[in-house]
């Protein structure tokens, strides 16, 4: 019996520990699809790294990522975001290859890093299936390189 | 046969401001329903244009672009010479409001500062007018009606 015990108790920890982790990669979000350019979504690495990266459809926003730590305890996910990537100078033009925002687009910028000071923390629930996680009740699939 | 050509000329000039006049207002993209916020849209107003941007992106600081416009043969001709835009964006979290980007949006905004466009960006568009809407490059914009606003 206590042998039993034993194992069901490490079998729950296993689990909590192996979703402490999500598989590194793209987790794009809506459609496991690529065609032209990637949707927006979450790219997890190694030591609980996460970046996320804005519709590559948007050519106007000037913010196109931001990324940070990731910690994931139980059901939820929580983020701490201490950077973002930021596209400085360039042209204002209407562009096809962006589809969003009626394809009005800046380009011919330049990609920089800023450091978010203060850093901002923020939080949502987490469900790790097998070929998708959901945040928060939507679906981000995992793309290969 | 002079006279011919003159009325032609007055109802071919006619017709175009008439179909400039009746574009006064925010057209919305994909369709008429309007919820918590507006989809990004088109409004028109005399010569003048503004597109603002999908109200459920909190995280683009550029919120309009605006000039003027002119509608010539089925074709519309954009002359945007400002961008408005958010000139500090600040304390990042995570709101329902913001459902475009994973609910990431930026609270406190600042001040919205209008920028004027070093150089003018003139761009064009095919353009029809149909009954219930306009299509600009094919894509469907419909006619919001703002008047329940300043009640």
């Amino acid at each position: 019996m206590k042998r039993l015990i034993l194992i069901i108790v490490i079998v729950i920890l296993s689990i909590q520990y192996c979703f402490s982790q999500i598989p590194n990669g793209f987790w794009q979000e809506k459609t496991s699809i690529v065609s032209d350019k990637l949707l927006a979504g979450y790219t997890f690495s190694k030591d609980h790294k996460f970046e996320y990266s804005i519709s590559e459809y948007d050519g106007l926003n000037p913010y196109i990522a931001f990324g940070g730590h990731y910690l994931i305890k139980g059901c939820r996910i929580y983020y701490m975001v201490s950077y973002i990537r930021e596209k400085v100078g360039g042209k204002l033009c209407r562009n096809h290859i962006f589809m969003l925002n009626d394809s009005w687009a800046i380009t011919d910028s330049k990609v920089v890093m800023k450091k978010l000071i203060p850093s901002a923390k923020a939080t949502e629930l987490i469900k790790i299936g097998k070929k998708y996680i959901i945040l928060d009740g939507f679906k981000y699939y995992k793309i290969d390189n | 046969m002079t006279n011919k050509l003159f009325l032609l000329l007055i109802i071919l000039l006619s017709t175009q401001n008439a179909i400039s006049q009746t574009l006064d207002g925010f057209w919305q993209e994909d369709n008429n329903l309007v919820a918590a916020g507006y989809l990004g849209g088109y409004t028109f107003s005399k010569d003048t244009f503004k597109y603002s941007i999908n109200e459920f992106d909190g995280l683009n600081p550029i919120r309009t672009i605006g000039g003027f416009y002119s509608i010539n043969n089925g074709i519309i001709t954009f002359c945007a010479t400002y961008m408005q835009k958010n000139d500090d964006c600040i304390k990042l979290h995570r709101d329902e409001l913001g459902s475009i980007s994973d609910n990431w949006v930026w609270g406190k905004f600042g001040k919205l500062v209008t920028i004027k466009l070093v150089t003018k960006v003139k761009t064009s568009a095919t353009f029809k007018k149909e009954k219930d809407f306009i299509k600009i490059d094919n894509k469907k914009y419909y006619k919001i009606d703002l008047s329940h606003e300043n009640q």
